[in-house]
């Protein structure tokens, strides 16, 4: 393998390795949020219930409008991510992914030139296929 | 008390009429689904064929369950604001499935969540403590399905309870043997959208009476019974229990079983996120509208007629389209709540099917290597099996108090499944050890403290006190469950495991679609 496929893919990798913890710190910071929302709504619930039955209108106490904005802000915050995913995320991945594809196909290119030299000064090479995940995952029953 | 003018308890010939229509039309689907049901991809999967809007009706159709049509209507119109922490705690678990859970287990999985857990764990112990949490969690899910059909289509349609049970169980087997996860598919989105149109109807037909206000609608709820009905009342006593069953609420969606299984049938990660957020919004919008039907009924029809009815407030809905609609209506509303029901065990058998033939048979027994078609035909006996199990249980637990069994399933699955699917895509030193332990232990946390909880102590079995203060567990089994994997995979790590999750970052990374692996080390 030439250097600068190799270089490439571990280029590519590390892009994506990037990309990939900007999602996670997203999603996290979201869930994050959810989970102060609702939790907040609850602890009024449980420890203030006067607070959530003040009147604001005829018709709506703070309580009643709490609720409804807690989906609200469900919402909001699943639209945020999925705007965020389809922009931004899908984007880069898709570029890196195509890098890598390039850089793979350079890679087989050379290891398979490689490899017919090696057969022609009869070096045997093995090139072991280390299975990456569980087979059941994989292999088509 | 005087008996409310209604014909609830008699067989309502429009009813029939409509549910006569649904299994037809279900059964329809059924067959030609299953003329394109050949390989175990199709029969799991629906040959991950489904589109992103589609599957998000059919994810909303896989959770808004007859409990939550008819039980937080109930809820609402007899206790007004504390039925609605159940409206929103339903919705509130789906932002986290589409942050923490969706994408990873389109990209690492084929048919089951364990198949993500067990992406980078010795695939035998894994499999089986996920089989050990999802049939848990099924079959407590099944039972209060299963119990809720008998009693409601008993008083909806006035037919026997062990038939309706055997009903439900036969439809359920047909749509899940024949169509396998592509009949499945259809029967939610075909249940999503007349659960969604009915209630629309009937909140409009409450609104219509309101000059299309709800506050005039929630005002008048005040005038009638005490500004109380609009705050906190006496449902939360314990606020430590109203925090637990919060945290099963909203980390038990994210380990449904059958909720996860739904992410395998779209083609790609993006279309799984895509579909969880068309299912927030459209299960959203139904909570809300849970808000207008629950107050409707309390105003309309009252909660004294609604309680007379049936003592656990269950008919609300169904009171109030009669009020407002007459016998058709009712009939109509009748009908949509029996294919709720069904398509929610469905969904429920299908997952079952695939954790016993896919996590047991294939993976355990034949060890990741099935004969040819074998895994299928071990997934239809399943069905049948699981089918009649579900039949006999209901049978069994006929007239029991079952409303604890949903929490306690949401309390399975918040403590047995998530907390190893999380620890598994995210944290590099998980073991295999530590999964499998964290899974055993929180369920088996989980139904040793309902089991001495007040719902079963004192509600069932009529002691004093019970030894467990919580009715729902989640406060003390998810932390448990999350200490337990941890402390595990510390102290039994695996030896390759720095590798293997170097494999399967990779694998999220680059998708579900196969790039050529370069063999490491050149």
């Amino acid at each position: 393998m030439t250097p600068s496929t190799s270089d490439t893919t571990t280029l590519a990798l590390a892009r994506m390795r990037a990309v990939a913890r900007a999602r996670w710190r997203l999603a996290g910071a979201l869930t994050a949020l959810m989970i102060c929302v609702y939790f907040g709504f609850l602890s009024l619930v449980a420890w203030s219930p006067g607070l959530l039955g003040r009147t604001l209108v005829p018709g709506l106490t703070l309580g009643v409008l709490l609720g409804a904005l807690v989906i609200v802000c469900a919402w909001v915050l699943t639209w945020v991510y999925v705007r965020w995913a389809n922009a931004v995320y899908d984007p880069m991945v898709a570029e890196q992914r195509a890098a890598l594809r390039v850089a793979q196909t350079a890679a087989q290119t050379v290891a398979s030139a490689a490899a017919q030299t090696a057969v022609l000064t009869a070096v045997p090479t093995a090139v072991p296929r280390t299975p990456a995940v569980d087979a059941s995952t994989r292999d088509d029953a | 008390m005087t008996q409310p003018a209604t014909s609830i308890g008699e067989p309502n010939a429009v009813a029939i009429a409509f549910f006569a229509v649904f299994i037809v039309a279900t059964l329809g689907i059924t067959y030609w689904a299953a003329r394109r049901t050949r390989t175990t991809d199709d029969f799991y999967a629906a040959g991950r064929t489904v589109t992103a809007g589609q599957n998000g009706l059919a994810l909303a159709g896989d959770y808004m369950s007859a409990a939550s049509f008819l039980g937080i209507a109930g809820l609402v119109a007899t206790s007004g604001f504390d039925g609605l922490l159940y409206s929103t705690g339903w919705l509130v678990g789906w932002p986290v499935v589409l942050f923490l859970v969706a994408e990873p287990l389109r990209n690492l999985g084929r048919y089951t969540f364990a198949d993500v857990v067990a992406a980078r764990l010795n695939p035998r112990p894994v499999r089986i403590a996920a089989a050990v949490g999802t049939l848990s969690t099924i079959t407590f899910y099944l039972i209060a399905q299963m119990v809720g059909a008998g009693g409601l289509i008993r008083l909806l349609l006035g037919v026997p309870y062990e038939i309706a049970v055997i009903g439900v169980g036969v439809a359920m087997m047909a749509y899940v043997l024949f169509g396998g996860m592509l009949a499945t598919t259809w029967v939610q989105i075909v249940k999503a959208v007349l659960l969604l149109g009915g209630a629309a109807m009937l909140a409009l037909l409450v609104l219509s009476r309101f000059n299309f206000s709800p506050l005039q609608l929630f005002a008048a709820a005040a005038e009638q019974y005490g500004s109380g009905v609009l705050a906190p009342g006496k449902l939360v006593q314990n606020p430590l229990d109203a925090i637990s069953l919060g945290i099963a609420l909203m980390f038990g969606t994210a380990g449904l079983p059958h909720i996860l299984m739904r992410f395998y049938t779209v083609p790609d990660a993006r279309a799984a996120r895509r579909s969880v957020f068309f299912a927030t919004g459209l299960i959203g919008v139904f909570y809300l509208l849970t808000f207008i039907l629950g107050f409707g009924a309390m105003v309309l029809v009252g909660p004294e007629a609604i309680r007379a009815v049936d003592a656990g407030g269950n008919m609300a809905a169904p009171l109030l389209a009669e009020l407002l609609g007459g016998q058709p209506f009712l009939g109509f509303i009748a009908a949509v709540a029996f294919a709720t029901i069904l398509a929610v065990v469905a969904g429920l058998a299908l997952s079952g099917a695939a954790a016993i033939s896919h996590d047991l048979w294939a993976s355990v027994v034949r060890r990741g290597a099935p004969k040819p078609g074998e895994e299928l035909r071990v997934a239809r006996i399943a069905t049948v099996c699981l089918a009649l199990i579900a039949m006999a249980l209901g049978i069994v637990f006929k007239g029991q108090n079952v409303a604890f069994m949903v929490g306690l399933a949401f309390a399975i699955a918040a403590s047995g499944n998530f907390p190893a699917l999380l620890l598994a895509v995210f944290w590099p030193r998980t073991s295999t050890a530590g999964a499998a332990a964290s899974m055993v232990i929180g369920t088996a946390t989980t139904v040793g403290l309902i089991a001495l909880s007040p719902a079963i102590q004192i509600d069932l079995l009529h002691h004093e006190s019970a030894f467990f203060p919580l009715r729902n567990p989640a406060l003390v089994s998810v932390p448990v469950s999350f200490a337990v994997g941890i402390l595990v995979s510390l102290l039994r790590p695996d030896r390759d495991g720095a590798a293997r999750f170097a494999a399967l970052e990779r694998r999220t990374l680059l998708g579900s679609e196969e790039l050529v692996e370069s063999p490491p080390g050149q």
